[in-house]
């Protein structure tokens, strides 16, 4: 019974062998090179972390202010373009969304969020210090933001978006940011 | 009860599919992360327009959906979890942590679709559209591309099979033929645990906590990155669960010896070399101790004793991406499992090589293929209960898997044709087609059927057992059950339809309906016109089964989001001319009729969570056991308190409407099945 079988085996992996061949054979003729522009890249990823400003607008909580629209302020180079029109006109804590960009840091005085281009990595210091103990959240994709102060830094791990979150930048601000936000973050921590 | 052998060729197929499925959870109008994920098996990659980009409202997904967004591919190729032309349902590693539940089966509880029954403290009986059993047949599980079903008996140790769960990423459910990807023996339905990547999981992680059941439990982890970039997790769990309450079966005086205790360590490291190459290492060791009572011949009442599982196992893969729409990927896999007991014996390695790729080709067509190789060595000793001849055994299997996924009307729907080829050694040559269409409609709603054909092989039991079955006394004299080394392959005919679509923005609603016509199933018959008696294996029972599963989300307001499913059920099965199999349709009543859950997911502020559940199973009646299973309807609760950013305090209650209720008996093996208890445990996790 069991000779049989080897056989039997050995009649199958011939024949497994000449469909591999085959299969291999396809695929070496499939494989042509492939390739997305980066700009597409890019436009695809500012899409996706527009969807994440709304959310982190939507989890974190504001003291009572005056403001009758949420204002969503992008200082410097805007990496996301007309990604933020859908953004506009959403309604975070029922008050409408409005966007507004700023070249200079002098003007953030009115904003809820402030995404922190990288064209303004250079003045970061001087900006998180700008800031300090207003109530807004700063967001940014500057590498080590939150260690510098910052509220939320977005990361790329694994070709998905991440971010981390500065409970204590957080605090001084009188920010309160839901455990939900806090529980999906990479990295929490409670520096500075 | 079951006695199978089996050996599919599974993995990571699952994984890619998986990738697909991913942010299901939220259903409608909610993107499926990656690009390429269409691939497999049942994404329905039915585009969104041709704009660059991704879809508008990206701004209604949920943030765990978002996060599963492959940037670099999405450009091309947004998918939504909603199109895939199967039966799905994912379980967040949010859900897990809300629906407060201590272990995998008690989260399969609120998948529509399934049947989950506790036989004891540590035994699950898990399927997916009927035929349920401890020993459940048509089922297939993996953990990371890591088949976790036994080819001896076929079905899975649940109560050996344990991962972390704050480290779990999400936890698909596929009902429903899996066949042309998955390999044998996901006749009825795939499910797929996926743990998080290491770089996910860095920075410490501790959760303990004590109950009146969960008698104490603890999981520790640790992540961080090395110098060179790899980042890396250990971690290390442990559980000890009291036994559940001793029922009264007449003529065996109660008593629950069930408890269980489980140990388990493992670790994971993901890096990645330049964007093109990604790789994993990662793998487990665990023991476990399940308290069981069972029926031996040598003794006139039942026996005490603890079965020791242990096992450990390995795990490579790789990944290349040659370009946006190509990529490659190697998998390999060692994996040993050991479990002692007087009845049941495992002393069983596998390696388990596969290799697949994905290619777009051209504008149309997405193609996925691949080769997999598993060995599997087995030398256990004889049970007090049966022996196998050949004592030992090296059983090969052979697996080939193509399919095609082809966007016609402006990608609006999609085609999918696929096959996988198998050989094993015990039935030979197995093919399993399927085709499957996803049509979406103007409103983003998706329509969808399939038509498939799986098999569900043999055991190696069902081949080279010769057992003795003991039943519980007072009843029938004890029965020899030889193996069969003609027993078949069970074949499934399955015919799927499906419609998910949206009411307003904040409701999503998924419907299924299939029809199963099956053959070939196994039966036991008896072929000794007196005792004492003997049967052996044969493929003599046909039949059907149909039904549907109603699954919706409601999102409230919010802070709050009503959740509920309802699974209707009906088996119809027929012994065919010559059998003379007393058992084998007892499997048209051990599965419910009807099952509904319905829960809540409350945000009472930014530092408390209230979570409350109701489960519902109609009654059943099981194989060999003369009183039926009560129908019970049962709640769950929790309630979480973030008192600051990374400790959760939890108390979580289990089970709430009644002290006891029984769920399940075992079959072909005799344990003393116990009822499940109320519990409450409290809970803190701290994370640093």
């Amino acid at each position: 019974m069991y000779r049989a079988d080897t056989t039997r085996l050995k009649t199958v992996c011939a024949s497994y062998r000449l469909l591999a061949r085959r299969l291999l054979l396809a695929a070496m003729l499939l494989c042509g090179p492939a390739s997305v522009s980066a700009e597409e890249h890019t436009q695809a990823e500012y899409q996706v972390k527009a969807a994440f400003l709304y959310n982190f607008a939507r989890f974190t909580s504001w003291p009572e202010h005056t403001n009758s629209t949420f204002n969503l302020c992008i200082l410097g180079d805007d990496p996301f373009s007309e990604a933020l029109d859908a953004l506009t006109g959403k309604t975070v804590h029922n008050e409408t969304l409005t966007v507004t960009r700023l070249d200079h840091p002098s003007a953030l005085d009115g904003c809820e969020l402030v995404y922190i281009s990288a064209s303004y990595s250079d003045e970061l210091n001087e900006i998180i210090a700008l800031l300090q103990e207003q109530a807004i959240l700063t967001v940014s994709d500057i590498d080590a933001f939150i260690d510098h102060g910052g509220i939320i830094g977005f990361r790329i791990i694994d070709n998905k978006i991440r971010f981390e979150i500065n409970t204590s930048a957080a605090a001084r601000a009188g920010l309160a940011i839901s455990s939900k936000l806090l529980s999906l973050a990479s990295r929490v921590s409670m520096e500075r | 009860m079951g006695f199978r052998m089996t050996f599919e060729a599974q993995r990571m197929r699952v994984t890619r599919l998986s990738a697909h499925l991913t942010a299901w959870r939220n259903r409608a109008g909610r993107y499926l992360g990656g690009c390429m994920i269409g691939l497999l098996a049942l994404a329905g990659s039915v585009g969104v327009s041709a704009a660059p980009g991704l879809p508008a409202d990206l701004m209604d997904m949920s943030l765990e959906a978002l996060m599963d967004i492959e940037i670099t591919s999405c450009a091309k190729r947004p998918q939504k979890k909603s199109e895939a032309a199967a039966a799905v349902f994912v379980i967040t590693n949010e859900d897990l942590r809300r629906w407060g539940v201590m272990n995998v089966p008690d989260a399969l509880r609120r998948v529509p679709g399934l049947q989950v029954a506790r036989i004891d403290a540590g035994k699950w009986a898990i399927t997916s559209r009927g035929f349920n059993s401890r020993f459940a047949n048509k089922l297939l599980v993996l953990i990371d591309g890591r088949s976790v079903y036994t080819p001896l008996f076929a079905g899975v140790y649940w109560e050996a099979n344990e991962v972390m769960l704050e480290d779990v990423e999400r936890i698909e459910v596929i009902r429903g033929p899996g066949g042309s990807l998955w390999g044998a023996n996901a006749v009825n339905g795939v499910i797929n645990i996926i743990t998080k990547s290491a770089s996910d999981t860095q920075g410490a992680l501790v959760s303990t906590g004590v109950g009146d059941e969960e008698r104490g439990f603890a999981s520790l982890r640790y992540g961080n990155t090395t110098s060179s970039g790899k980042n890396f997790r250990v971690y290390g769990k442990f559980h000890s669960t009291d036994s559940g309450k001793a029922i009264d079966l007449g003529s065996i005086p109660p008593a629950a010896h069930d408890d269980h205790e489980m140990l388990q360590a493992g670790f994971r490291m993901d890096w990645d070399h330049g964007h093109a190459n990604s790789y994993t290492i990662q793998g487990d060791v665990y023991g476990s101790n399940s308290g069981q009572q069972l029926l031996l011949a040598s003794s006139p009442t039942p026996v005490t004793e603890d079965a020791e599982y242990s096992g450990g196992n390995l795990l490579y893969r790789w990944t290349h991406r040659a370009g946006p729409d190509s990529d490659y990927t190697l998998q390999a896999y060692f994996d040993g499992v050991s479990l002692k007991s007087a009845a049941l014996i495992e002393d069983r390695n596998t390696l388990d090589i596969d290799f697949q790729q994905h290619r777009g080709i051209g504008k149309r067509h997405d193609l996925v293929w691949g080769l997999n190789y598993r060995s599997i060595r087995d030398h256990p000793e004889a049970s007090q209960i049966y022996s196998l001849n050949p004592p030992s055994r090296t059983v090969n299997l052979f697996t080939a898997f193509i399919q095609d996924e082809i966007g016609l009307l402006e990608d609006r729907l999609k085609l999918t044709l696929g096959s996988k080829f198998e050989h094993n050694e015990f039935t030979g040559f197995e093919a399993q087609p399927n085709i499957r269409m996803a049509w979406q409609t103007d409103a983003g709603n998706t329509l969808w059927g399939a038509v498939s054909r799986a098999v569900r092989t043999p055991a190696r039991g069902e081949h080279d057992i010769n057992m003795q079955v003991i039943p519980q006394a007072p009843a029938p004299p004890p029965l020899t059950i030889m193996g069969n080394r003609d027993f078949d392959s069970e074949n499934l005919v399955a015919w799927e339809l499906g419609y998910r679509f949206s009411l307003a923005r904040q409701i999503s609603v998924d419907l299924t309906g299939f029809y199963n016509k099956y053959d070939d199933l196994r039966t036991v018959d008896i072929y000794t016109p007196a005792p004492p008696l003997e049967a052996s294996f044969n493929n003599n029972m046909e039949g059907n089964t149909r039904g549907f599963e109603i699954d919706a989300r409601w999102k409230l307001r919010p802070w709050l989001e009503l959740n509920a499913n309802y699974t209707r059920l009906e088996i119809d099965l027929d012994l065919k001319n010559g059998s003379t199999d007393l058992l084998s349709l007892g499997a048209e009543d051990a599965s419910p009729e009807h099952q509904y859950n319905v829960w809540i997911a409350a945000d009472l502020d930014h530092q408390v969570e209230l979570d409350a559940g109701l489960r519902y199973a109609s009654s059943i009646e099981t194989p060999g056991f003369t009183t039926p299973i009560d129908d019970y309807i049962a709640l769950d609760m929790r309630l979480a308190w973030t008192p600051r950013p990374g400790l959760e305090v939890s108390i979580i209650g289990q089970n709430l409407l009644d002290s006891s209720h029984p769920e399940f008996n075992p079959d072909f093996i005799f344990s003393v099945p116990t009822e499940v208890e109320r519990s409450v445990t409290g809970k803190v996790t701290l994370k640093f």
